[in-house]
């Protein structure tokens, strides 16, 4: 009797949780993937142009406000290698998220794809940014590659059990959310009453995608914080890139000490060029000019090459004076088009 | 010990002693001190960090609930520590109610639980409604509510009232869902719960309004406090100024501010004025009444939700006149006629009828459908239970 009653409850659940599925399978193929920030609408834009375009660009602020594909495909065009380049920087988009964006890049990529791709290696980290956790960015990268990384990344040893468990409770909530749509009711009404909505959720809208080919300068933001960000380096906050900037000299000198999850790290870096290999794409590390020293890079560049290196203020000290500055970290509209000539003269040789 | 009155002062002492230290010696100190440099004395505050327990007035609430049922001949003490621990601090009720007496409870023990005998459909149904409840309407409107709280003087007038209808559907919204999660938790455990709400927004009158809210707290407040002071035998008099002295208790119990004590005092003040005028009897009064018992308790929830007296008194000028530009989206006007209109659907018992009739294979499918439905519409920011704080 015990037994019956238990395999009939078991055999209800499972009922249950199949039709859960089911319908939230239903759903996501109605909505198509959690979409988060300017890497998704670049995405999105890219799911209908992909053809038009043959470099990419991936990472941080530091691609998507220093490169500038207008500018770099000029330049190129001169010097006999034409190309016609798209620029996928979202701002913070590091480690898994950049990994994420990658993926979902390589595959838009037609197969008889030639494109080159320059990646920014930012390490790959299981930390989130407190208060972050489950915002809609962080659960649109939880897929089931990024979340399985994510809770191989955790470094048990350093965070101790308490906080390993919390971090990767965190990162299964991301996950579930993704999977089960949770708190994505707004896009379903956008989807479903659309006159409601005339405006595009933040980020980039199509227009302004497509007439910078994904790039924007950062004096054409309309972001209050980016203005306020901007005059006030402008008033004078300058001193401190002057002292970031030996803060850099410094740690550039420094060895990249081995930790834990350098062995998944490099994992991350050889199968995504194996994939960019897979979909014909010629996959290249980049580090625009940043004042972060970026020690994973020394990594990604010992089995990987070719690596393009820009945050060395010895060989490059245009890129880091305060009059090339919008901000502490980015460069104005003007260094920036400078960077990209030169970034363009370099990839072309 | 039935009659025991050394024991019952004891238990009273201890079990007030410890929610006054906890929850009310630095409001007590405070007010102490204000109220002695307001007559000119030099009075140096002496506050204590402390930090109160989660649930206090609810527990704090059970076992006096225990000690006295005792006293009064209802209740025989329980000789297993263990029941009463479990009763205490049965988990799903454990930080905000419904307040459970133990006259409800501990028999309840007596008896095994046996799976078979739990009616799975009712449970899953009641905690999903209280998980819509909190999650796809209170955590949405709080966000609403905060904004105008943050800064009530920027917004228009119509957006005061705004924010207070948005306040009201929030904390009904908050509150009863935590406590139809915590019923639903407790039956599928096989345990009975006392329901905490009936559709107050319903109610034809304030005094309606507070016995279908909070019932559990009401009716500890009407048989422990109220019928203690002699309820309605001494007389008309004597039972207004009761009837007064309970929600001025009431609102004490909420949380240690004057904003607070006003509260409960008002409730008590209007709840009084609209026996005089309107009678006891709420079934005689005509529909129309709804909107009244809603204005007023809409209004009266300013009190509620403010953090000071002086912020409650500039919002309620806001509900006046405003210079404020800011103005609330009207689509949330909309939203709070939809909450009516749901709720009223929700109180014919159509949809929770029709979903506990169903075979258990449907059931299970529509189940897990549903739930699947109901997901995207929660909010992503998690809110903690209002409640939580009292």
């Amino acid at each position: 009797m015990r037994t019956q009653t238990t395999l009939k409850s078991a055999l209800l659940v499972g009922l249950s949780c199949a039709s859960f599925a089911a319908v939230s399978f239903g759903i996501r193929a109605l909505l198509g993937p959690p979409s988060g920030d300017e890497a998704a609408a670049k995405l999105a834009y890219l799911e209908d142009h992909i053809a038009d375009y043959d470099t990419f660009f991936v990472g941080s602020s530091v691609v998507f406000r220093h490169v500038v594909p207008a500018v770099f495909d000029a330049r190129r065009a001169e010097l006999g290698r034409p190309a016609r380049s798209f620029n996928l920087g979202s701002p913070g988009m590091e480690g898994l998220e950049a990994d994420h964006t990658l993926r979902g890049l390589l595959e838009l990529l037609p197969s008889d794809s030639t494109a080159t791709v320059y990646f920014e290696p930012t390490e790959p980290k299981a930390l989130l940014i407190a208060g972050q956790e489950t915002t809609e960015r962080s659960v649109a990268w939880h897929d089931v590659e990024a979340t399985r990384l994510a809770l191989e990344l955790i470094p048990s040893g350093e965070l101790g059990p308490r906080a390993s468990a919390e971090l990767a409770g965190h990162h299964l909530r991301a996950f579930l959310w993704n999977r089960t749509n949770y708190a994505q009711g707004e896009r379903i009404l956008r989807r479903m009453l659309p006159a409601l909505f005339p405006h595009q959720p933040g980020g980039l809208d199509s227009e302004t995608i497509a007439s910078g080919a994904g790039y924007q300068a950062l004096e054409d933001s309309a972001d209050p914080a980016v203005i306020t960000r901007g005059a006030a380096f402008a008033a004078g906050d300058g001193g401190a890139l002057a002292a970031s900037v030996a803060e850099l000299r410094a740690a550039r000198h420094r060895q990249a000490t081995a930790r834990s999850g350098d062995d998944v790290r490099e994992r991350i870096l050889r199968k995504r060029q194996a994939a960019a290999e897979a979909a014909r794409a010629e996959l290249v590390w980049l580090v625009p000019p940043t004042l972060r020293p970026m020690p994973f890079v020394r990594r990604a560049a010992a089995f990987a090459p070719p690596l393009f290196e820009y945050n060395a203020p010895g060989r490059y000290p245009m890129y880091f004076k305060s009059a090339s500055h919008f901000d502490r970290n980015h460069l104005t509209r003007a260094a920036s088009e400078a960077f990209s000539r030169r970034l363009a003269e370099d990839t072309a040789l | 010990m039935a009659g025991d009155g050394c024991g019952l002062g004891l238990s009273l002492g201890v079990n007030l002693g410890l929610l006054g230290f906890f929850k009310y010696f630095n409001f007590f100190v405070e007010s102490a001190t204000d109220l002695g440099n307001l007559l000119g004395l030099q009075v140096n505050e002496h506050t204590l960090a402390i930090i109160l327990p989660v649930g206090i007035s609810f527990y704090t609430f059970q076992t006096l609930s225990y000690t006295i049922d005792i006293y009064r001949g209802r209740l025989e003490a329980t000789k297993s520590p263990l029941d009463f621990a479990l009763f205490v601090a049965f988990f799903p009720q454990l930080v905000a109610g419904p307040i459970v007496r133990a006259v409800d409870f501990l028999p309840q023990l007596k008896s095994s639980r046996r799976f078979e005998r739990v009616d799975v459909r009712a449970a899953l149904l009641i905690f999903l409604f209280g998980f819509i409840k909190k999650t796809c309407v209170a955590d949405h409107l709080s966000v609403a509510v905060d904004e105008i709280w943050q800064n009530p003087a920027s917004f228009s007038v119509g957006s005061h009232w705004l924010g207070a209808l948005l306040y009201q559907v929030q904390l009904y919204c908050d509150f009863s869902g935590y406590s139809e999660m915590a019923i639903g938790t407790a039956a599928l455990l096989g345990y009975r719960l006392p329901i905490n709400f009936a559709f107050p927004y319903f109610a034809r009158s304030l005094a309606g309004v507070w016995r279908r809210w909070h019932i559990t707290m009401t009716g500890w407040f009407r048989d422990y406090v109220y019928i203690a002071l002699g309820g309605s035998r001494g007389g008309a008099r004597r039972t207004l100024r009761n009837i007064l002295l309970v929600f001025l208790v009431t609102g004490v119990w909420h949380g240690a501010a004057w904003t607070f004590v006003l509260f409960g005092l008002l409730q008590g003040v209007l709840v009084v004025l609209e026996r005089l005028v309107l009678g006891s009897s709420e079934e005689r009064l005509a529909w129309p009444f709804v909107l009244y018992a809603n204005l007023v308790w809409v209004v009266s929830l300013v009190l509620f939700r403010a953090p000071s007296v002086p912020e409650a008194g500039s919002y309620y000028l806001g509900l006046v006149a405003s210079g404020g530009p800011a103005t609330f989206a009207p689509a949330w006007l909309g939203l709070i006629v939809g909450f009516f209109l749901v709720h009223a659907w929700m109180r014919s018992g159509r949809l929770e009828r029709g979903l506990r009739a169903l075979e258990p294979v449907p059931f299970a499918i529509a189940f897990g459908a549903i739930v699947a439905l109901v997901l995207p519409f929660a909010a992503g920011n998690v809110q903690p239970f209002i409640y939580f704080q009292f």
